[in-house]
C-alpha cells in the first residue's frame, strides 16, 4: 500500500497545453527580468538587463578561448565518468553477487562516502599538483558511488525465477551472469550512470572553481572572472553568462542521457528511481 | 421514461444529468440525460458494461464532478460540490485508508473537523468498528490487515460519519470471492441497522441483484438507463437460499442479457 | 489490488519466527560493521609504520591529532571545536532549514496546481541544472564574502533538491486519497496538512536526505573562499602550511560529521516514516 501512483500512471506524455504554458512561463520571466532591470527597480549592478546577458553569452559561445574552456570541462567530465564506470560496474557486480563481501565492505564505505569529494581537493592538490590527474581523482571518487550502488542493487535484485530459467537451459554460473544477470541489471546501471553524470559535472566545475589559477575549464573561467572583478560590468556579465552556460551544458547532458536511457534501457521503469 | 417528480421524501433525485468530458471532436459523452429518484432507505444497485460511466455517475452523485447538464438533488437540496450527510466507500481500499494512521484514527478521520467532543467521537468510532466486526482492531495499522478487513475499516469510517446516504464504488471488486460474501452480508446488516440509503455501483451482476431493492442498468456510453428493475426477493437475503431462488435466477439472467446486449433494451 | 489474505499473513509470520532470533541478527550486523573497519584501520596502521609516506599518516596519529585539535585544551574547545567545527555545523543547519522550508513550500504549490507546475517547470529545470557550486562566485559578487552570503548560498543549493522531490511527492498522490478528503468535506487546510503532506512525506524526506549531503558540501565549498572559520577554512589553512596530518584530521572530522547527520536523519525517518516502510513490505 503506497501513497503515490505507480510510475506507469504518472508518465503521461507532455500535453500541448503544457508546452505552451511552459513557453509562456519562460517568455514571461525574460520580459519581467528585462523590465525590472531596465526600469531601475533593481540596479543594474545586481541585475543587468537580460538581453545584455544573452548577448554576452552569445559572444562567449563563439570565443575560441572560452570554448576551449568548455571543451576542457567536457573532456574531464567524460573521462571521469568513463573511469568511474570502469571501476564501479565490475565492483558493483561482484558485490551484488557476493552478499557477504558487500556487507563486510559497508562499514568502510559508509565512512568514506560522506566525505564531500571537494574536501579532498587540498590534499590531492598537494599530492598531484594542479592538473588533469588531480581533477580526475576527485571526479572519480565522487562518481563511483552512485554507479556502484545502483549496479549492486540491480544485480542483487534480479528475479530469481529468471536465474532458475537460465539454469534449466543448462547455463553455467558465468553464463547466467553474462546472459541474464547483467542484461537485467542494465537499466539500474544506467540509472547509476545518470546520477553519476550530474555529480561528475558538478564536481568537475567545482574543482575548477577552487583550484588556484592556471586551471582550465568553465569553473576556472568563472573564478578568474570573479577574481578580476573590479566594479566592471563586463566581468559580472561574463560571470553570469558563463554560469548560465554551465547550466545549459548540464541541461543538454541531462537530456542526452535521458534520451539514451529511454531509448535503450526503457523497458524497466522501476529502475529509474535509483538509490 | 416519465419525468421523476421531486417530492420532499426523495433521498436522491437525478434530474436529467448529462456529462461530457473534453470538447470538440475528441469529446467523450459519458452520461446522457439520466433521470431517476431514490427513496430514503432504498438499496439501489447500479450495473453496466465496463467503461459504462458508472464511475462518472457516482462521482456526479458524490458532488466530486459537476455535470455539464442537469443537476443532482440530495435530501431536497440541489448539490453544489459535496453534499453533507453523504459518505463514500472507494474501490481501492489500500489507497483510501491513510497508512500513517491507526484503524481507529482512520475511522475517526472524517469527524476531525467537526464539533463533536472527543469522548463522544471515541464512542462513535468504537461502535462503528463493532458494527463491522473489527471490535478489537482499533490500534492496528491498515497494512497489518487483510484486504477484506481494510475494506471493513473503510465501511466503518463511512458509518462513523453518520450519513443518510452511502455511495459505494465497486467496493468488493478487489477482494477475493469468499471475503466478498461476508462483506455483502455486512452491508445488508448495516442497512438494516442504520436504515441509510445506499447506492451501490458494481460490475458483478449477481451481487447487484443479491443486495438491492432496485437495479439500474446503464448502457454503454453515452450512458442512459436501460431499465429500472424492481427486485422483490424475500428478506433477509441469504447467500445460498436467495441465490437458489428462481426469481433471483430469472432476474440476474435478465440483467445479464441487458448488459451483454450492449445495454439495449431487451 | 487485493490485500494479503489471512493465509499469506500467517505463512509470513511462521517464516519470520523460524529465522535467527533478533538479537543474534543484530549482533551479526554489528560485527559486519565493526570488524572490517578494525581490519582496514589495522592494515593501514601497519603499512604506514613499515613504510613512511608523508601523504598517508598513521591512522592513530590522525585520530589523536583530531582529538587534540578539538578537545586538547579549554582553549581548543573554545577556538576549534566551537569556533571551527560548530561554525560549519551552524551555517549548514541554518542554510538547510531555510532552503528546505522554501523548497517544501514551492514544491507543494507546484505539486498541487498542475498549471503552476507547467508554467514554472522549464525555468526550474534550467536553474537546477546550473551546478550549485558554480554559483558561488555570483553570490560573492552580489553579497560579499560574509556569513550571510554563505547561508543564502547553501539555502539556494539545498532548495532545488527539496523542491523537486516535494513537487514529485505531492504531484503523485493517488487520486483516491484526494477524493477522500473532498468526499468527507474535510477543509482545504486540513486536507493539506492531514492528507497531502503526510502522503508526500516519504518523497519529501528523500529530498531532505539528499539536501543534507548537499548542505554539508556547499558549506565546505563556501568556506574555501574568503572565509574566516569553519572546517573548509581549516582544511585550506592546513593545506597552506603543508600540515598533512591536520588535513587528514579535518577530513576525518568531515566524515564523522557526515555520518552523524546521516544517522540522525535515518533515525528520524525510522520514527516518522515507519508506516511507509512497513506498508511497502506488504505489496
Amino acid at each position: 500500500m503506497t501513497t503515490t501512483a505507480s510510475p506507469r500512471q504518472t508518465r503521461r506524455r507532455i500535453s500541448a497545453g503544457a508546452i505552451w504554458r511552459g513557453l509562456a512561463g519562460v517568455a514571461g520571466l525574460f520580459v519581467l527580468l528585462e523590465i525590472v532591470s531596465r526600469s531601475g527597480l533593481i540596479s543594474t549592478t545586481y541585475l543587468p538587463p537580460f538581453s545584455e546577458v544573452v548577448w554576452r553569452a552569445l559572444q562567449l559561445w563563439i570565443d575560441p578561448d572560452f570554448l576551449s574552456n568548455v571543451g576542457q570541462t567536457l573532456l574531464t567530465y567524460l573521462l571521469g565518468l568513463l573511469i568511474s564506470a570502469v571501476i564501479a560496474i565490475p565492483l558493483g557486480i561482484v558485490f551484488g553477487l557476493l552478499n557477504p563481501v558487500y556487507r563486510a565492505t559497508r562499514a568502510v564505505v559508509e565512512l568514506i562516502r560522506p566525505i564531500p569529494p571537494v574536501a579532498l581537493i587540498p590534499l590531492v592538490l598537494l599530492a598531484l599538483g594542479n592538473g588533469l590527474e588531480m581533477k580526475l581523482v576527485i571526479v572519480v571518487f565522487a562518481a563511483v558511488w552512485p554507479i556502484m550502488f545502483n549496479t549492486l542493487y540491480g544485480v542483487h535484485d534480479v528475479d530469481p525465477y529468471q536465474k532458475d530459467m537460465g539454469r534449466s537451459f543448462g547455463l553455467g554460473r558465468f553464463g547466467i551472469i553474462r546472459r541474464i544477470v547483467i542484461p537485467a541489471a542494465a537499466p539500474f546501471i544506467m540509472t547509476g550512470v545518470r546520477i553519476a553524470s550530474s555529480i561528475a559535472l558538478i564536481v568537475v566545475i567545482t574543482v575548477e572553481l577552487i583550484s588556484p589559477g592556471g586551471a582550465k575549464g568553465i569553473g576556472a573561467y568563472i573564478a578568474a572572472q570573479q577574481l578580476s572583478y573590479q566594479d566592471s560590468a563586463v566581468t559580472y556579465l561574463s560571470v553570469l553568462a558563463a554560469t548560465i552556460t554551465a547550466g545549459v551544458l548540464g541541461l543538454v547532458i541531462n537530456l542526452v542521457i535521458g534520451w539514451v536511457e529511454r531509448r535503450f534501457f526503457g523497458w524497466d521503469s522501476t529502475a529509474r528511481d535509483g538509490v | 421514461m416519465t419525468d421523476p417528480q421531486q417530492t420532499v421524501a426523495d433521498a436522491v433525485l437525478v434530474d436529467h444529468v448529462s456529462h461530457v468530458y473534453g470538447s470538440g471532436p475528441s469529446a467523450h459523452h459519458a452520461l446522457a440525460d439520466l433521470a431517476f429518484a431514490v427513496k430514503p432507505g432504498e438499496f439501489v444497485s447500479i450495473v453496466g458494461p465496463s467503461g459504462a460511466g458508472k464511475t462518472t455517475l457516482l462521482r456526479t452523485l458524490a458532488g466530486l464532478l459537476t455535470p455539464t447538464e442537469g443537476a443532482v438533488w440530495v435530501d431536497g437540496r440541489r448539490t453544489n460540490g459535496v453534499p453533507p450527510g453523504m459518505a463514500m466507500v472507494f474501490q481501492d481500499y489500500s489507497r483510501s485508508l491513510l497508512p500513517w494512521l491507526t484503524v481507529e484514527k482512520n475511522v475517526a478521520f472524517p469527524l476531525g473537523g467537526s464539533s463533536i467532543p472527543k469522548p463522544e467521537r471515541r464512542a462513535i468510532v468504537a461502535e462503528a468498528l463493532e458494527a463491522v466486526g473489527l471490535g478489537g482492531f482499533g490500534k492496528r495499522y491498515p497494512w497489518q490487515l487483510s484486504g477484506g478487513m481494510q475494506q471493513r475499516v473503510a465501511i466503518a469510517r463511512a458509518l462513523a460519519y453518520r450519513p443518510s446516504l452511502m455511495l459505494m464504488d465497486e467496493p468488493f471488486a478487489s477482494v477475493d470471492a469468499q471475503t466478498r460474501e461476508g462483506l455483502e452480508d455486512l452491508v445488508l446488516k448495516i442497512r438494516d441497522t442504520y436504515g441509510m440509503t445506499i447506492l451501490f455501483v458494481t460490475h458483478d451482476i449477481d451481487e447487484s441483484v443479491y443486495l438491492a431493492n432496485r437495479v439500474l442498468v446503464l448502457s454503454r456510453p453515452p450512458a442512459r438507463i436501460v431499465e429500472d428493475i424492481a427486485v422483490d426477493l424475500p428478506e433477509p437475503r441469504d447467500q445460498i437460499t436467495t441465490r437458489e431462488n428462481p426469481d433471483f435466477i430469472h432476474l440476474r439472467g435478465h440483467v445479464a442479457r441487458l448488459i451483454h446486449g450492449g445495454g439495449e433494451p431487451a | 489490488m487485493a490485500g494479503p489474505s489471512t493465509r499469506v499473513l500467517a505463512t509470513r509470520a511462521l517464516r519470520a519466527s523460524a529465522e535467527r532470533p533478533r538479537w543474534v541478527r543484530g549482533l551479526v550486523s554489528v560485527a559486519y560493521f565493526v570488524v572490517p573497519l578494525v581490519v582496514v584501520v589495522g592494515l593501514w596502521q601497519l603499512a604506514t609504520m613499515l613504510g613512511r609516506n608523508p601523504f598517508f599518516p598513521q591512522p592513530f596519529a590522525i585520530i589523536g591529532n583530531l582529538w587534540t585539535l578539538l578537545f586538547g585544551s579549554e582553549k581548543a574547545v573554545q577556538d576549534v571545536f566551537v569556533g571551527q567545527f560548530l561554525a560549519t555545523v551552524g551555517r549548514m543547519a541554518l542554510g538547510f532549514a531555510i532552503g528546505a522550508a522554501w523548497g517544501v513550500v514551492v514544491g507543494t504549490i507546484m505539486g498541487l496546481w498542475r498549471g503552476a507546475r507547467e508554467v514554472v517547470s522549464p525555468i526550474v529545470e534550467f536553474l537546477r541544472s546550473i551546478p550549485a557550486t558554480a554559483t558561488l562566485p555570483l553570490f560573492i559578487i552580489l553579497l560579499g564574502g560574509g556569513d550571510d552570503m554563505r547561508v543564502v548560498f547553501i539555502a539556494y543549493g539545498v532548495s532545488w533538491f527539496v523542491l523537486i522531490n516535494t513537487a514529485q511527492g505531492v504531484g503523485s498522490i493517488h487520486k483516491t486519497m484526494l477524493d477522500l478528503g473532498r468526499v468527507f468535506r474535510v477543509s482545504p487546510a486540513r486536507r493539506l496538512f492531514a492528507i497531502v503532506l503526510p502522503a508526500a512525506l516519504p518523497k519529501i524526506f528523500a529530498g531532505l536526505r539528499i539536501a543534507s549531503t548537499a548542505a554539508l558540501l556547499l558549506a565546505i565549498v563556501s568556506e574555501f573562499m574568503l572565509a574566516l572559520n569553519g572546517i573548509g577554512f581549516s582544511l585550506v589553512v592546513a593545506q597552506s602550511r603543508f600540515n598533512l596530518l591536520s588535513m587528514w584530521s579535518w577530513m576525518l572530522a568531515l566524515a564523522i560529521l557526515g555520518l552523524l547527520i546521516n544517522s540522525l536523519l535515518e533515525f528520524i525517518e525510522r520514527r516518522l516514516l515507519s508506516w511507509h516502510r512497513l506498508s511497502r513490505q506488504r505489496t
